[in-house]
């Protein structure tokens, strides 16, 4: 397929995705993560059809970037809200608690892994290699998407208690990928003219820097919100972050996702801003579908991939019987809750991509097959176990839907 | 756009918008030293977003002493491009050809659109004398100050009087070239309405057309008499007509597929539509050697006149406006060859002025026999100073057909094009105000009540 071909086919996935993630309608459609078009793409990729070529696939990567990096400005808008309100801070720890329980075990079972086979280790495996595939992985594998909470409440009309806070710590998660990413990013030292930074520093001062671009760019915005200059503002200081980011070797989503926290940061704006912002549903899906269709198959990639994935289920069950025990609404719901929450979406494919263009060869591969293969296992596995655990707790109501709900919010994570 | 009649941004507010973004280039120049991954320019995706940045805030401040927001977009490209801050190098402006022709292809479409068929027959005496008298003018008495010119240009010194004649010649189409892109470019902004906005409008769109006409039958004159021995051909009238008519064909049938579209779908979409019909429409239409641009212009003009579609159509594409028009224009200041500007600037200036007052005078005689308004008669001339890619575009397949001059003549045309690029907006925006053409000009301002859909 021709590089011109291959657009053609990227566009037709992002207008799908139009109706599919934001079609006016606003009924319940489509599948709860997106995992359809994640296969869609792997078959249509050099893994199996050869459709879309590598060589397409390299000469698109500027668009992945920018992809990328706006889906995670996205997520820097809209953190600290879920369903259209204000996450609980407590709630949102939890889901900071969980996230960083199932990273530290995704990346346990991976060592696990390589220190009982250590042929599975991908060519030319360095120390830095090592750390950069555990924390890539424990990123892509940390957190729960929100998606399948909008769509529990849009299909189900789900609403109660403990579905408000594991939407709460569904919400609060996001933060743990992008930290882990900041810091694999900066594995790899900025050098400067007087050295290179500290990786602590280095790893702080990225969502930093992206936070104080987002504060200039609400200053900009002034006290009249004009569109055509908040369309300027947000596009210019948000490519200039993603580019930046690409030169210098920064996290493709910690700066772009303190961007968006920098913008909704002064509350003049903050509504109109993130109304008019939000534009995942002509980024979700292709992002989805190049996803699938990078995502490779050789050597001992599908086995760490695998495992990576293994471990996360079982963390998530481990961190849902924590939960159980720990949360009187849980109570009902029972000791396998944290099924439920093995939903990944746009953002482990986010991470997976990142990875994939910053660490190229057998580590960023692994760490791109790994956020794949969860959405499409959390496809299987979350919906309905999520369903069934909030039918134990009575807090399913399928004939009170209320499509629409926050459903610009949710997809983008 | 102006805030209009709603409450206007403070100057404060505008000085410490350009304050910020001053810090911030300020920021990125530094972060070249600081940082040696940084390299030497800003790179592709981070260009993009600082011609953005630095154009929206220009032209918001320019807006200040009522230029046009094009002239704000055309200085940030310059400021940052390759000549001056170089933090959008040669390379990103070469990686956003694409990008410039998915805007250009975007604003033929909005300029098809544009075009009224009412309007286009009830103008149609003021539009057919002044194509008369504006083309018959500009392409000869600029051919004529071409030729006196010739001891200021160094690359006719070895050119006999004839084929300086037919160089001239050639000089003179690129002259009665105007720029669709820079008026619809301020008739975004101002939202003018009035017989000077109409006029400027049907004139400029319609002269793509009689410019590709001028240019082939220039072409076959010009030819003998520069290149001595080649023989009059009317080959080119041949593939014109394939061109012209095919492309004509292919934009209505772009059109009725849009028109079919809108009808089943209504505007859901469309900016997405539009994009993917830009981008891939101007590749394949350039391999198969037709005109996109008119292409996009009739596709735009049969949705408008052609149905009830217009209006979504056309509100689809104003609200990519903006971004669109600041991206063109700040590759296109990016563009602009300083080096050249500075060593050509007098000739070019002789050219400028040359062509400035011919279209004045054209106006004046095409304004008597079409028995225009005073209004039109006056400033008619105003919108048809302004020049870019058309020109330049003719410039290259000049110095493609003539390579013996082709280099000289270009970075002459660089340079002229250059001056008429940063004078025609501010011209056509003086005409426009003094008219009283831009009274409503374009409100674009959210007054609260924002649809939020997650914080209900």
């Amino acid at each position: 397929m021709t590089a011109l071909g291959f657009l053609g086919l990227l566009l037709v996935a992002s207008y799908l995705g139009g109706f599919l993630v934001g079609g006016r309608t606003g009924g319940p459609r489509g599948l709860a993560s997106g995992a359809g078009v994640v296969l869609l793409g792997f078959v249509a990729g050099p893994a199996v059809l050869d459709l879309v070529s590598s060589d397409s696939l390299e000469l698109f990567s500027p668009l992945v970037q920018v992809g990328v990096g706006w889906l995670a400005m996205d997520v820097g808008l809209v953190f600290g809200r879920v369903l259209g309100r204000p996450v609980r801070p407590l709630s949102a720890l939890w889901g900071v608690g969980v996230a960083l329980v199932c990273a530290a075990g995704v990346a346990g079972g991976l060592v696990l892994l390589l220190r009982l086979v250590p042929q599975l280790a991908p060519e030319g495996l360095t120390e830095r290699g090592r750390w950069v595939l555990l924390l890539g992985c424990g990123a892509a594998l940390s957190e729960t998407t929100r998606s399948v909470f909008r769509w529990a409440a849009e299909r189900y009309g789900a609403r109660g208690p403990l579905f408000a806070r594991l939407a709460d710590l569904a919400a609060g998660d996001d933060l743990v990928p992008v930290a882990l990413a900041a810091v694999a990013a900066a594995l790899q030292p900025l050098a400067t003219r007087f050295g290179p930074l500290p990786l602590a520093v280095d790893a702080a001062v990225q969502p930093l820097a992206g936070w104080l671009l987002g504060l200039a760019a609400a200053a900009m915005l002034g006290r009249v919100f004009q569109l055509n200059v908040f369309r300027g503002v947000l596009l210019g200081i948000t490519l200039i972050a993603i580019g930046s980011s690409v030169r210098l070797g920064l996290s493709l989503l910690a700066v772009p996702f303190g961007v968006g926290l920098g913008l909704t940061t002064p509350s003049r704006h903050r509504a109109r801003v993130r109304a008019r912002a939000i534009s995942e549903r002509f980024v979700v899906l292709p992002l989805m579908f190049l996803a699938g269709a990078m995502t490779s198959v050789e050597g001992p990639v599908p086995w760490l991939a695998a495992a990576a994935v293994a471990a996360r289920l079982l963390f998530k069950l481990l961190s849902g019987v924590g939960l159980w025990a720990a949360w009187p609404e849980a109570r009902p719901a029972g000791p396998a809750l944290g099924a439920g929450l093995a939903s990944s979406g746009a953002l482990s494919v986010a991470v997976g991509l990142s990875f994939a263009l910053a660490f190229p060869g057998g580590v960023g591969a692994s760490v791109l097959a790994a956020s794949t293969l969860a959405v499409v296992v959390g496809e299987l596995v979350a919906p309905p176990s999520l369903r069934r655990a909030l039918r134990k707790a009575g807090e399913l109501h399928e004939a009170t839907a209320e499509p629409g709900v926050g459903r610009a919010v949710e997809a983008v994570s | 756009m102006s805030a209009g009649g709603a409450a206007p941004r403070p100057l404060g507010e505008r000085l410490l918008e350009a304050a910020l973004v001053v810090g911030l280039l300020a920021l990125l120049v530094g972060a070249r030293r600081l940082f040696p991954a940084a390299g030497a320019g800003a790179g592709t995706i981070a260009s993009v977003g600082i011609l953005l940045l630095g154009g929206t805030v220009l032209a918001n401040l320019l807006e200040l002493v009522g230029l046009p927001h094009l002239t704000g977009y055309l200085l940030a490209g310059v400021a940052t491009g390759p000549h001056v801050l170089g933090m959008v190098d040669h390379q990103a402006v070469a990686d956003l050809e694409p990008v410039n022709q998915l805007a250009l292809s975007l604003i033929a479409l909005a300029g098809g659109a544009e075009l009224r068929l009412a309007s286009l027959k009830s103008g149609l005496r003021s539009l057919a004398w002044a194509t008369l008298w504006q083309n018959l003018l500009v392409l000869t008495v600029l051919a004529g100050v071409f030729v006196a010119a010739r001891p200021l240009l160094p690359f006719l010194a070895d050119v006999p009087t004839a084929g300086v004649v037919g160089v001239a010649l050639l000089w003179g189409v690129m002259a009665v070239t105007r720029s669709p892109s820079a008026t619809l470019g301020i008739l975004s902004q101002t939202r003018a309405k009035g017989p000077l906005a109409t006029f400027t409008l049907n004139f400029v769109m319609s002269s793509d057309v009689v410019v590709v006409v001028l240019l082939a039958l220039v072409m076959t004159i010009a030819r003998p008499l520069v290149t001595p021995g080649s023989s009059l051909s009317l080959g080119a009238f041949r593939e014109l007509g394939v061109e012209v008519l095919g492309s004509i064909s292919l934009g209505t049938t772009l059109g009725l597929f849009l028109v079919a579209y809108l009808r089943l779908l209504k505007d859901r979409a469309l900016v997405l539509v539009l994009v993917a019909l830009g981008l891939v429409f101007t590749q394949l239409f350039d391999y198969l050697q037709f005109d996109w641009l008119l292409i996009f212009m009739t596709a735009g003009f049969i949705v408008q006149n052609l149905s009830k579609q217009g209006g979504p159509f056309v509100s689809s594409i104003e609200s990519m406006g903006e971004v669109v028009y600041v991206v063109f224009f700040g590759v296109a200041g990016a563009h602009l060859d300083l080096p050249v500007l500075r060593v050509l600037w007098p000739v070019a200036l002789l050219f400028v002025v040359s062509r400035g007052l011919t279209s004045w005078v054209a106006g004046r005689v095409a304004s008597h026999f079409a028995q225009d308004a005073p209004a039109l008669r006056r400033w008619g001339w105003a919108g048809l100073v302004s020049q870019a890619g058309l020109a330049l575009g003719i410039s290259a397949n000049i110095q493609s057909e003539f390579p013996a001059f082709g280099a000289g003549l270009g970075a002459l045309a660089v340079a002229t094009v250059a001056m008429n690029e940063m004078v025609g907006p501010v011209l056509f925006k003086v005409a426009l105000d003094r008219c009283g053409e831009t009274a409503g000009e374009a409100e674009d301002v959210e007054a609260g009540g924002v649809a939020e859909a997650f914080e209900p």
